[in-house]
């Protein structure tokens, strides 16, 4: 190994001028080195001919082109697409935010929307009830209303059609009257 | 010298939004990365498919590089990188015979066709692809390119030594393998 190495170092250059002519004469006097020797040279020879080998011109040219044609290609692929994906970015958050300016609270339903609506029911425009039917409000309204009549029943206030007036008289005064309208058999 | 300071002036015009510096550059370094590719890839459509490769890095990669190194090195260090993984991915890609099939019907012609010495060049790619790739690199580096070693290591981030030792082992190995095809 450390011959090959010497004849390496001699094709490479690593030699003075001394320590060739000196590596020479050794190889003379050696026939398995001088064999080895030239096998080495051979390689050296067959490297040195490859080495000036070069690609042709026309080929050379295309090398630029085909870059540029593929950049090319590439920014015409890419940008089409990411304008149609920001497009439909747009599109979706414009319908989002429609949908919510004019849909808000639709399903929210107040007391006094209610009664808005039943007057457009006695005068015969009844379109914005069906949603009130619809959505079990109604139900929830006419039951809680009745529970609230049954804890609070007073037979007075069945007789008296004035609200207004009712509200001056205390609950106290209010059984006197109607025990004394029982005895007298006016009800 | 000077051929470093005409690089980095066209480097310096391409990224200010000069486009045709990039031309000029690659023009100046095209055949260089072709012949690095080709002598570690072996075949010239692989070649071909680094070298636009490396094109699209160094255009990419051009804002990033720092004018303390040469643009030579850069670009030695980009393409055998390229060409290193291109052979890991070939080497994947064989396991499927279908794929090899993109070869056979290409029509390309070889650039180095009808050039003297292609027969030369044909034994040597021969041998060359017999090397383990890492130590093709430090061959092609050291004899194509000319390098010293102390280049080849910032390249490779190989120590001096293991380099030398790699590139001896290299040449013996050669010569054997040119024995045993002149025997053939």
């Amino acid at each position: 190994m450390k011959k090959n190495n010497k004849i390496i170092d001699f094709f490479e250059g690593n030699m003075n001028e001394f320590e060739r002519e000196e590596f020479l004469n050794q190889i003379k006097d050696n026939s398995i080195l001088e064999k080895e020797f030239e096998d080495y040279k051979k390689l050296y020879e067959l490297l040195n001919r490859s080495n000036s080998l070069k690609p042709n011109k026309n080929y050379l040219d295309t090398i630029v082109t085909k870059f540029r044609t593929k950049t090319k290609k590439t920014s015409l692929n890419l940008k089409p697409v990411f304008a149609l994906g920001i497009f439909l970015i747009f599109i979706s958050f414009s319908l989002l935010t429609y949908y919510n300016i004019f849909h808000k609270g639709e399903n929210e339903v107040n007391e006094s929307d209610i009664f808005y609506e039943l007057s457009y029911l006695e005068t015969g425009s009844s379109d914005g009830i069906t949603l009130y039917f619809e959505t079990g409000f109604l139900d929830e309204l006419l039951l809680s209303k009745l529970d609230e009549e049954e804890n609070n029943y007073n037979p007075l206030k069945n007789y008296l059609h004035f609200e207004s007036d009712y509200s001056f008289i205390s609950e106290n005064l209010a059984k006197d009257i109607y025990n004394e309208l029982l005895t007298k058999k006016i009800l | 010298m000077s051929e470093q300071k005409n690089d980095f002036e066209l480097i310096e015009r391409f990224l200010k939004g000069d486009e045709s510096a990039f031309n000029l550059l690659v023009k100046r370094h095209q055949e260089k990365i072709y012949m690095l590719a080709r002598r570690m890839l072996g075949n010239h459509l692989d070649a071909d498919e680094v070298v636009q490769e490396v094109l699209m890095v160094i255009y990419k990669k051009l804002n990033t590089f720092k004018f303390e190194s040469s643009f030579s090195t850069w670009l030695y260090k980009i393409t055998m990188t390229r060409s290193l993984n291109f052979i890991k991915r070939r080497t994947l890609k064989n396991t499927f015979s279908i794929f090899e099939l993109r070869k056979n019907k290409s029509d390309e012609s070889d650039p180095l066709d009808m050039i003297e010495g292609k027969e030369q060049f044909d034994i040597i790619e021969k041998l060359l692809k017999k090397l383990p790739p890492k130590q093709r690199e430090i061959f092609i580096l050291k004899n194509f390119e000319e390098m010293k070693y102390d280049e080849i290591s910032e390249i490779t981030g190989k120590s001096v030594g293991a380099l030398k030792a790699n590139y001896f082992h290299s040449i013996n190995k050669l010569k054997e393998l040119l024995v045993k095809y002149e025997k053939k």
